[in-house]
């Protein structure tokens, strides 16, 4: 093999090891392609890849202190090793920071690719990731450049730790040419990040989801299968209280969580009774007035929404601990369901992708909370 | 007869699974047999870590004695080898494994089945359970008639109100026309046909279900779908293990029972259908039994010109030597079941006139595949005559690839970088595995959670089965009238000489899958 041969062969290994190289923007496409040519040509089948894409998945990494953004920003840059299992895409990793220096140039690219290894266990599955640094003010050729890179006829999302920010040139450049938008309310610094959800929400032509929504999806089924079967009606009217035990860390998926509750059982508003207390008129249970409850002081590590009737009996509780969630269906707690959906973002934002059918239902849970 | 709905759910609307059933107890008679451990359970199980089960008790029934323990035991077993979610999360397990419970039982003694009935009701009870019951009849088919009769004697046939009783019922379905229709008449004596529910695990499968979406929800491919740019479809169902230790069954069903008359006729009627009104169950069962029915019949006075029978002889499969069929143990030394067939169908109606079918099924060929390949006529011109143009003489292929390495691929002609003008066959494929990125779940999931829910739709109705029955039953008759032994084959290879000459006087050949 000659000189030529051997370092084609290790520039490939190197790539599909998820090695960057930095590439001038002009050559990007130019140098991804070429790349998979060679790998596509290597009579190696440890090397043997497959390139997949349904999605172009923008994800925004604040790394600039004090911006919406920057506290998950970690948190999300850790998660993208593990999205290849998860989900097929080209990735456009937006890193913007701070303070360039004289020599370093305000925009720099890079290539790499990120594999996992198929079903088959030789074949490696691999997404491309694109990582455009911006520095200082080459945030503003950003827009343009995510533009130029998006693989064509397939949707694109955008993935961002908080929400977006209201005035935020490079972000509002993006936003109008997206079919998705994936935020994490906890996450949020702004004031009121339900209301921004919202005002996101009907602005957009994207659709919207939040990562607390599509965690949450666990416990809404759990909810869903307290009340199924027979005695449905019975057990809708003779519900009195409910109690959610949340997280500290979860402090507006949990009001999130109650706006579901209340959007489902009523048609009308809520009545506020006290800090985290309110009332609804359940509409949909022979309108029994009940009782919702946000406790944020719960065990550590443990959500819990108990269910309470007329009688002060408990109805079912439901439990999640570390991905875990049980389900008792009565007071003697005899009847458990378990189901164990183990945590990962990465998992989170694939199922987000997935699936438009529960926007109009998250919709409804922001508008409820947003008045709670 | 199955009762009428309840009040709606509001915490249901819109979830993903808005179908689900209320809690359910399930009850698996031949609940010690293989599929039991290697399937149901470990479908349930994968249902349940992904949160997608009701909340269910199991009573698992079958003739042995054995304790509720040693039940669970052998179940977990199962679990830790067959489900998807490996390896077992013992918590969870711990917590699903006290919902299941054993009973012995006589499938034909009518007190057994009461007896049966009341373990259910205070299992029931125990768990909280409404009251809904989904009978699984996992047992030898000579025991599916006692059985239905038995639960209709017990009661367990006729719910409260509000409440279902179904049962799914296994393959194989009757053993002929004759054994069917008497089945079905046994069966409607106690259920109605919204009870019953005859599984195909065949159309549980994914790119089973992926089928109809590609035909009907993408607006390109139907205006392709008839006899005006299809030239022929080819339908394989192959498989690489011999009968293992199915001997005993294979020698009386051979592949025409096991395979044809079920998976890959399932799978001819869905790729063949024309688009159903809507996605309800009866709905597109209406619209595949019409393909059924417009099956040609076999010719009386040629039954088998369109059929090829083989056998398997000794062979090599995947470096290793095997044997032939008739030196498997527990096979008749002069045995004629066969182990291959192929066929040549014809669609008799507008869409399909003159578009000849051809199926073939095996027993140790080269590779385990499930496909089926339409094959569409050559361009109406050649442009390029003097290229060497392979697309331009034979068409482009859509393959649909069921098992393994789930997928579509389609084959298109491009000229091959180059001065001159060559034009090579080039693969466009799409890989569910690549692109999706998540294992499909297992067809029995899909299968027991639409049963938990009513639906119907994959599941094949009483008429459908005596249709295939009343195709496939001449072809086993000329068989039994005739002395001739089927045709041997090496194992290892694409099946029978006789194979290759069906399509080649037609002027065609197999494609390679």
């Amino acid at each position: 093999m000659s000189s030529d041969e051997t370092n084609a062969e290790d520039t490939i290994e190197q790539f599909s090891r998820g090695t960057r190289f930095r590439v001038e923007p002009e050559r990007i496409e130019r140098a991804l392609a070429s790349l998979w040519q060679a790998a596509a040509r290597t009579k190696d089948h440890q090397h043997s890849v497959t390139r997949a894409c349904l999605w172009n998945l923008i994800i925004h990494l604040e790394e600039r202190e004090g911006r919406e953004g920057h506290a998950g920003s970690d948190a999300l840059n850790a998660m993208i090793p593990h999205l290849p299992r998860f989900i097929a895409s080209r990735t456009l990793i937006v890193r913007t920071k701070d303070g360039a220096q004289p020599n370093e140039e305000d925009l720099e690219t890079f290539i790499s690719a990120n594999c996992v290894l198929g079903p088959d266990g030789k074949k490696q599955v691999c997404s491309e990731e694109i990582t455009i640094l911006a520095r200082d003010l080459g945030d503003r050729h950003v827009p343009a450049l995510v533009r130029a890179l998006v693989v064509p006829s397939i949707p694109s999302a955008l993935v961002v730790a908080g929400l977006p920010p209201e005035e935020e040139p490079m972000i509002a450049g993006l936003l109008h040419t997206l079919d998705r938008v994936v935020v994490n309310l906890d996450e949020s610094e702004s004031p009121s990040p339900l209301g921004r959800a919202m005002t996101l929400m009907d602005g957009l032509p994207a659709g919207l989801t939040d990562l607390g929504w599509i965690q949450d999806a666990p416990l809404r089924r759990a909810v869903a299968s307290l009340f199924d079967g027979q005695a449905i009606g019975r057990r809708l009217a003779s519900l009195r209280k409910i109690r959610f035990s949340a997280l500290p860390d979860r402090p507006r998926s949990a009001h999130l969580f109650l706006g579901w509750i209340a959007g489902c059982l009523s048609t009308r508003p809520t009545t506020r009774l006290g800090i985290h207390r309110w009332a609804i008129e359940a509409t949909k249970a022979d309108n029994a007035l009940i009782e919702l409850i946000l406790d944020d002081e719960g065990r550590l590590g443990v959500e819990e929404i108990e269910f309470v009737d007329a009688d002060g009996l408990r109805l079912g509780i439901i439990t999640r601990c570390e991905g875990s969630v049980s389900v008792t269906a009565n007071a003697d707690g005899d009847a458990v369901q378990r189901t164990q959906v183990v945590p990962s973002k990465a998992r989170d934002i694939s199922t987000a992708l997935s699936s438009r059918d529960e926007d109009d239902f998250l919709r409804r849970a922001l508008f409820v909370a947003r008045g709670m | 007869m199955e009762s009428g709905g309840s009040v709606a759910n509001p915490f249901r609307a819109g979830l993903p699974a808005s179908k689900t059933a209320g809690p359910s107890s399930i009850i698996i008679f031949g609940a010690s047999g293989d599929l039991t451990a290697r399937k149901l359970v470990p479908a349930l199980y994968d249902l349940a870590v992904d949160g997608l089960l009701p909340r269910v008790a199991i009573l698992g029934a079958s003739r042995s004695d054995m304790s509720d323990d040693a039940f669970r035991a052998s179940l977990l077993e199962g679990v830790a080898q067959h489900a998807r979610h490996r390896p077992v999360d013992q918590a969870l397990w711990s917590t699903f494994a006290a919902s299941i419970h054993y009973q012995a039982v006589a499938y034909d003694d009518a007190a057994s089945m009461k007896a049966l009935a009341m373990r259910l009701m205070a299992i029931d009870q125990t768990h909280a359970m409404a009251g809904n019951h989904l009978f699984y009849l996992s047992t030898p088919p000579t025991v599916f008639g006692p059985i239905v009769r038995n639960l209709g004697v017990a009661g367990l046939a006729t719910p409260g109100d509000g409440l279902f009783a179904r049962v799914i019922i296994e393959k194989p379905f009757g053993v002929d026309l004759a054994t069917a229709m008497a089945l079905n008449r046994e069966i409607r004596e106690v259920l109605s046909e919204n009870q019953i529910f005859r599984i195909d695990h065949y159309l549980g499968k994914e790119t089973v279900q992926n089928l109809l979406v590609m035909r009907f929800a993408n607006g390109i491919f139907e205006p392709l779908w008839n006899n005006k740019y299809v030239d022929h479809v080819q339908i394989t169902g192959a498989e690489v293990l011999g009968v293992e230790r199915r001997s005993a069954y294979f020698e009386r069903a051979g592949i025409l029972r096991d395979m044809v008359q079920n998976h890959l006729l399932q799978v001819l009627s869905l790729a063949a259908m024309e688009p159903p009104g809507s996605f309800e169950a009866d709905a597109v069962r209406n619209e595949k039994v019409k393909v059924v029915q417009a099956l040609r019949p076999i010719e009386a006075n040629d039954p088998l010109g369109r059929v090829i029978r083989g056998q398997y002889a000794s062979g090599s499969i995947l470096g290793d030597s095997v044997p032939a069929y008739r030196d498997e143990a527990g096979v008749q030394p002069r045995s004629t079941t066969e182990t291959f067939v192929a066929l040549k169908l014809f669609i008799d109606n507008w869409r399909w006139a003159g578009v000849p079918f051809y199926l073939r099924s095996g027993k140790r060929l080269p590779k385990r595949v499930t496909e089926v390949a339409f094959h569409f006529k050559a361009a109406p011109h050649r442009l390029f005559k003097n290229a060497k143009d392979s697309i331009g003489m034979e068409g482009n292929v859509l393959a649909i690839r069921i098992q393994p390495d789930e997928g579509i691929a389609l084959s298109i002609g491009a000229k091959v970088p180059a001065a001159s003008m060559e034009i090579a066959p080039v693969s466009m494929e799409f890989r569910y595995a690549s692109s999706f990125g998540r294992d499909a779940p297992a067809a029995y999931e899909r299968l027991l959670l639409d049963a938990l829910s009513g639906d119907g739709t994959l599941f094949t109705r009483g008429d459908e089965v005596e249709a295939t029955w009343r195709f496939i039953t001449p072809i086993h008759e000329a068989w039994a009238a005739s002395t001739e032994d089927p045709e041997f084959y090496e194992a290892g290879t694409w099946g029978p000489r006789g194979s290759v000459d069906l399509l080649r006087q037609d002027g065609r050949s197999w494609r390679r899958p």
